[in-house]
C-alpha cells in the first residue's frame, strides 16, 4: 500500500476518534460551542491560531509567494501584527466581557452587551455571520479538493465531496472540545512542517547563498520586497516585473489583511472558550510565536519551490504538495501531507460550529423556539453543520482560487465585525444602532467594493473597516447615553485587567 | 553579487515579528511577576 495513504489513514481515523471521545462527553450546547470555558492556555494557543491558518496557510500563501516573490510577505507581516493585537487588546477584555454578560456566541454578546431585545442585532450578526463563512468554508473545501485530487489521483469534484465527508463528520460528532484538541495536535503538526520542510529544502540546494543565486538568476527582483513581480505559467518568461516600486495602495492592501483579525468569529469564541483570563498572557506568546515561525516558513516554502519545484507550477497554490511529493521519502511526505490536511480541516471545523452555532441559537432557538432543550438545540446543531458544508459544496464546486475566496470571507467578516467588536469592547458610549449600523455597513462595503470596484487595487477589507467604524462612532455619538446597567458591566469588564 | 537577499526584505521579514514575539514575552513575564 502507498506510504502516503497509510500515514494518510492513520491521521484521519486519530482525529475522528478525538471526534467520538468527545461526542460523548458533551452534555449540553455550552459544551458544544465552549468547552464549557474549560481550555489550558496552550490548547487555547495553538487551536486560535490553527482555526485561524487554514489551508491558505499552507497553500494559498506560499502559492502567492511563488508567484510573485517577497512581495507576498507584507500579507504575513500584516497578519502577524494583527494577530499580536488581538491577543495584546481584544482576547482578555472578550473573555471578561462574555462571562459577564453570559454569552457563548458573538451574537449572543452583542445581543447581551447592548440590553437588544428586538432581536436585530442577533439577527443581522447570524447573517453575516452564514454568509461569510459559507464562502471561507468554501475555501477550505477546495484546498481539501486540490490535496486529495493531487495525493489520491482521483479527479477534482470527487475529491471535493471526500473532503467533505471526512471534515463534517468529526466537527458534526466533536463539537468545540474535540475541535480544541484537534486543532492543538493539528497546529503543533502544521509548524513542525513549516519549519522542518524549509530547512531541508535550503539543504538540499547547497545553502541559503545558492538559494538566492538560484532565485536571481530567474529574476533578482523575486527577493525585492519592495518590487512587484507577476507570474505567467504559459508564458516563457514565467516571472517578469511589473512595477519597481510598490505603490502605497498595494502596500496597505496587503498589510490591511492584519485588520481582519477583530472581526473572526471563529478565532473569537478561542478567547472566550479559556479557563481563566489570567492564563491569556501565556497563550499570547505561544500563539503569536507560532504564527511567526509559520509565516516565515510559508514564506520559504512559497520562495523556494521557485527553484526546487521541478517544473513551473499550473496552479501555483500546489506548491507545497509538489515539493513534498518530489523532495520526501513517501512516508515523510504522507505526514507532512497530513498536516495540510490538519490545517484545512482545523480552520473548517472552526467555522462550521460557529455557523452552526449562529444557525441553531440566533435563528432557531432565537426566533422560532425559545423554550427548546438542550438536546435538541445540539441535534439542530449538528444537523446545521451539514446544511452548511452543502451549501459551500457548492461554491466549492464552481471555482476560484484559494486565496481570493479567503480574501473575500476574510475582509466580509473582518469589516462587519472588527470595528463593532472593538467598539463594544473600549468605547463605553457604544450604541445598539451603532454597532448595528456598523456591522450591516462592513459586510455591504465589502461587497459592493468588491464586484465593483475591484480596479482601483485596494483590498475591499481598508474600506469596508473604516466606514464600519465610521458609522459605528456617527450613530454612536449622535444617539442616547447607554443605560446604567450597560455602563455598569462595561466598567466591571474594563476593571482588573492584566498588563495592557 | 546577486547571492544574498536585499538587507532591506531580510529587515521587514524579521523586525516586526521579532518585535510582537518579544512584546508578548514581556508582557507573560511582568504577568508572571506580578502574580505571585
Amino acid at each position: 500500500m502507498d506510504p502516503v495513504l497509510v500515514t494518510f489513514s492513520i491521521y484521519i481515523l486519530g482525529m475522528l476518534l478525538i471526534g467520538y471521545y468527545y461526542y460523548r462527553q458533551n452534555e449540553n450546547i455550552s459544551d458544544y460551542f465552549l468547552g464549557g470555558r474549560t481550555l489550558n492556555p496552550f490548547v487555547t494557543a495553538l487551536s486560535a491560531q490553527a482555526s485561524d491558518m487554514s489551508g491558505w496557510l499552507l497553500m494559498g500563501f506560499p502559492g502567492a509567494i511563488y508567484a510573485g516573490g517577497f512581495n507576498g510577505m507584507w500579507i504575513g507581516i500584516g497578519l502577524a501584527i494583527g494577530t499580536y493585537l488581538n491577543w495584546q487588546f481584544t482576547a482578555q477584555r472578550l473573555r471578561r466581557y462574555t462571562e459577564i454578560v453570559d454569552s457563548i456566541t458573538i451574537a449572543d454578546f452583542f445581543e447581551n452587551r447592548f440590553k437588544d431585545k428586538s432581536r436585530a442585532l442577533r439577527i443581522v450578526t447570524a447573517l453575516a455571520i452564514l454568509i461569510f463563512f459559507t464562502i471561507y468554508v468554501s475555501s477550505g473545501l477546495v484546498a481539501g479538493g486540490l490535496l486529495f485530487e493531487n495525493i489520491l489521483g482521483i479527479n477534482y469534484q470527487l475529491a471535493v465531496v471526500l473532503a467533505v465527508i471526512i471534515i463534517g463528520l468529526y466537527t458534526f460528532l466533536g463539537g468545540f472540545l474535540a475541535v480544541s484538541w484537534t486543532d492543538f495536535v493539528q497546529g503543533s503538526l502544521m509548524v513542525l512542517a513549516l519549519l522542518i520542510v524549509p530547512i531541508a529544502l535550503i539543504s538540499i540546494r547547497g545553502g541559503l547563498s545558492e538559494v538566492w543565486g538560484q532565485i536571481a538568476s530567474i529574476n533578482p527582483d523575486l527577493l525585492n520586497a519592495g518590487k512587484i513581480v507577476s507570474y505567467d505559467f504559459a508564458a516563457e518568461a514565467k516571472w517578469v516585473t511589473t512595477s519597481d516600486n510598490m505603490s502605497f495602495i498595494s502596500l496597505i492592501s496587503l498589510l490591511g489583511w492584519g485588520l481582519g483579525y477583530f472581526g473572526m468569529p471563529h478565532i473569537l469564541v478561542r478567547f472566550m472558550g479559556i479557563k481563566s483570563a489570567k492564563q491569556i498572557p501565556v497563550s499570547q506568546f505561544v500563539g503569536v510565536t507560532w504564527v511567526v515561525v509559520s509565516l516565515i516558513g510559508a514564506v520559504f516554502v512559497g520562495i523556494l519551490g521557485i527553484i526546487a519545484a521541478p517544473e513551473a507550477l499550473e496552479n501555483t497554490e500546489t506548491v507545497f504538495l509538489v515539493l513534498l511529493q518530489k523532495l520526501f521519502n513517501p512516508w515523510v511526505a504522507g505526514v507532512f501531507l497530513a498536516a495540510v490536511l490538519a490545517a484545512i480541516m482545523s480552520t473548517i471545523d472552526s467555522q462550521l460550529l460557529v455557523s452552526s452555532s449562529a444557525l441553531a441559537e440566533d435563528f432557531y432557538k432565537a426566533l422560532f423556539r425559545p423554550s427548546a432543550s438542550q438536546k435538541e438545540l445540539l441535534w439542530v446543531s449538528r444537523l446545521a453543520v451539514l446544511f452548511i458544508t452543502v451549501i459551500a459544496l457548492f461554491f466549492a464546486l464552481s471555482g476560484g482560487t484559494i486565496l481570493d475566496i479567503v480574501a473575500y470571507a476574510w475582509a466580509g467578516l473582518g469589516a462587519s465585525f472588527g470595528p463593532a467588536i472593538l467598539f463594544s469592547l473600549f468605547w463605553k458610549k457604544t450604541s445598539r444602532n451603532g454597532v448595528l449600523g456598523g456591522i450591516i455597513t462592513g459586510g455591504v462595503v465589502v461587497i459592493i467594493w468588491k464586484n465593483f470596484f475591484a480596479y482601483t487595487g485596494l483590498y475591499e477589507i481598508i474600506p469596508g473597516f473604516f466606514l464600519s467604524a465610521l458609522v459605528i462612532y456617527l450613530i454612536s455619538y449622535f444617539g442616547e447615553d447607554p443605560i446604567p446597567e450597560v455602563v455598569d458591566e462595561f466598567e466591571r469588564a474594563m476593571k482588573p485587567l492584566i498588563n495592557e | 553579487m546577486n547571492n544574498s537577499l536585499p538587507i532591506s526584505t531580510w529587515f521587514w521579514l524579521l523586525a516586526p515579528n521579532l518585535l510582537i514575539v518579544l512584546l508578548s514575552l514581556f508582557r507573560l513575564l511582568k504577568t508572571r511577576g506580578g502574580d505571585s
